[in-house]
Order: C-alpha cells, then sequence, then structure tokens
C-alpha cells in the first residue's frame, strides 16, 4: 500500500505521520509531501520534512519526500501528487497550521476527504 | 489496535470492511462491527424485519470474519441513529479507529461523499479511514462530475 502524508509542520500532521506509521506493513510505502507556499522558505521546508525522512529511516520504513514548489493551492496539489504517484491512502490531520476551531475539519482536509480519487485517513 | 467498521447493506460498507482486512493485524487486533437500525424503521410492523436483516447482516460479516482468519471480532446491532451510536461506541469500547464507506445506501449517486461519513469524520474522537476505493471497480478521477 502507498501511503502519503501531508506535511506543513504543525503538530496535526505530525500526528497524522505517526498514525501512518502504526498501519504502515512489510512492503507498504511511505511519501511526504509538503507545499510550498509564499513566506515558506525551501530551506525551513526541507529542515520539516528531513525530521520525518530520519524517523522513517530510523523505523526502516521505505519513503519518498517531495516538496511541491510553484506557490500551487495546497488542495489542488495534494490532489495532484496523489493522482502521480498512485497513492493508496492520503493521510492527513484535522487542520494545520490554522488555529481557527470553528470548523470540525481545516479547509485541506476537509477537500482532500471529499475529492481524493484515493482513500482518507484523517488522523485525530 | 481496535477498529470498528461501520455496516449496512451497502458496497460502500463492503469496501470498508475488506479495507479493515487490509490493515489490521489479524491476531493481535480487534475488529468491532457494528450496524445501526434507522430508529424510524424500527417502529412497529418493520422492526422484526429490520432487527432480522440487522442480523444476517452481521452474521454475513462475522462468517467473514472467521474466513479470514480475524482472531478478536465483536458484531453489533444497535437501534437509533448511526451517527451518534458509532461515536458513543467509539467512546464505550476505546476504538483507535472508525473506517467507513465513503457513500452508503440511498446516497445521489453524484454526491461525492455520504452525510454519515462526512458526519463521522468530523465528529469521531478517533481517527476515521474513508474508503472510496474496492477491490473490482477504479474510482472516478477527482473533479469533474
Amino acid at each position: 500500500m502507498r501511503y502519503m502524508v501531508c506535511l506543513d509542520g504543525s503538530e496535526q500532521a505530525k500526528k497524522a505521520f505517526d498514525f501512518a506509521t502504526r498501519l504502515i506493513q512489510k512492503e507498504d510505502m511511505m511519501y511526504l509531501v509538503t507545499i510550498l507556499r509564499t513566506g515558506i522558505y525551501k530551506d525551513d521546508a526541507q529542515m520539516m520534512i528531513m525530521k520525518y525522512e530520519q524517523s522513517c529511516m530510523e523505523m526502516g520504513i521505505p519513503y519518498e519526500a517531495i516538496i511541491v514548489e510553484g506557490n500551487l493551492d495546497p488542495r489542488d496539489a495534494i490532489i495532484n501528487m496523489v493522482e502521480k504517484y498512485m497513492i493508496d491512502t492520503l493521510v492527513v490531520g484535522t487542520r494545520g497550521m490554522s488555529t481557527i476551531k470553528k470548523m470540525f475539519l481545516g479547509s485541506v482536509s476537509s477537500y482532500c476527504v471529499t475529492n481524493a480519487p484515493c482513500d482518507v485517513l484523517v488522523a485525530k | 489496535m481496535k477498529y470498528l467498521v461501520l455496516v449496512d447493506e451497502s458496497k460502500g460498507a463492503h469496501n470498508a470492511f475488506n479495507m479493515a482486512l487490509k490493515i489490521m493485524n489479524k491476531e493481535k487486533d480487534e475488529l468491532h462491527i457494528l450496524n445501526v437500525i434507522n430508529e424510524g424503521d424500527a417502529m412497529e410492523n418493520y422492526f422484526e424485519v429490520s432487527k432480522n436483516k440487522s442480523q444476517t447482516l452481521l452474521e454475513n460479516y462475522s462468517e467473514k470474519c472467521h474466513k479470514n482468519g480475524v482472531k478478536h471480532y465483536n458484531p453489533t446491532s444497535l437501534v437509533g441513529d448511526v451517527r451518534n451510536e458509532s461515536i458513543n461506541y467509539c467512546q464505550k469500547h476505546a476504538i483507535n479507529m472508525i473506517i467507513v464507506g465513503s457513500r452508503g445506501m440511498g446516497m445521489l449517486s453524484r454526491a461525492l461523499l455520504g452525510s454519515v461519513s462526512e458526519y463521522i469524520v468530523g465528529h469521531s474522537p478517533v481517527s476515521v479511514l474513508v474508503v472510496k476505493k474496492s477491490e473490482d471497480e477504479p474510482v472516478a478521477m477527482s473533479g469533474n462530475i
């Protein structure tokens, strides 16, 4: 099974990653993806994602890190990556860096649940 | 890990169940299977019919568990609103993850995500896996409907 975890440096994303690692079995693959937006430097994103690459290495999980440039809307970018890498299960947190707690689910997570052409795991 | 799969007679439930079998550890993990009979259906004359349907449904799924080597499975039938009952069940049984199909029965075929699944995703106290893919049919590409 091919998993893709969406990372943005938030605690929620970390939860999503941790939960995904509990499900990973032999022969599974973990794709770590982060979407660059204005205000986020590539170096910072690389540093952020490196920690997750490290964790994968320590746990013996085959992984690939993907940093998507071009200041795309994360919703579209994530769906594109899911299609490009033929992902089986997309893993998202409930919300990312946004602190708006009014909604049950952040806008990106919500969009992914509804529109992703694959299974979606919302980690809480 | 303790998994909860919500089942009804839909193909979505079937897919959700199959996914549970795929990801769980059949020796160690617990698979809880819940079918909720709608309160409306449970009224008067229809109650016996609904109860029997539920029973049969759960027996079929239990059979599948057994055939697939699942050691710990727990089928349950409840009457009420599936949304509330599933959330309560999670809390009562310390469930780690709910697995639902993306659409159940009676859904507009154009809806990408059923209202129950959507509710569960938003209100569940635990992680939720929304299963869209099935073994035989490909899922439509996102976007254009």
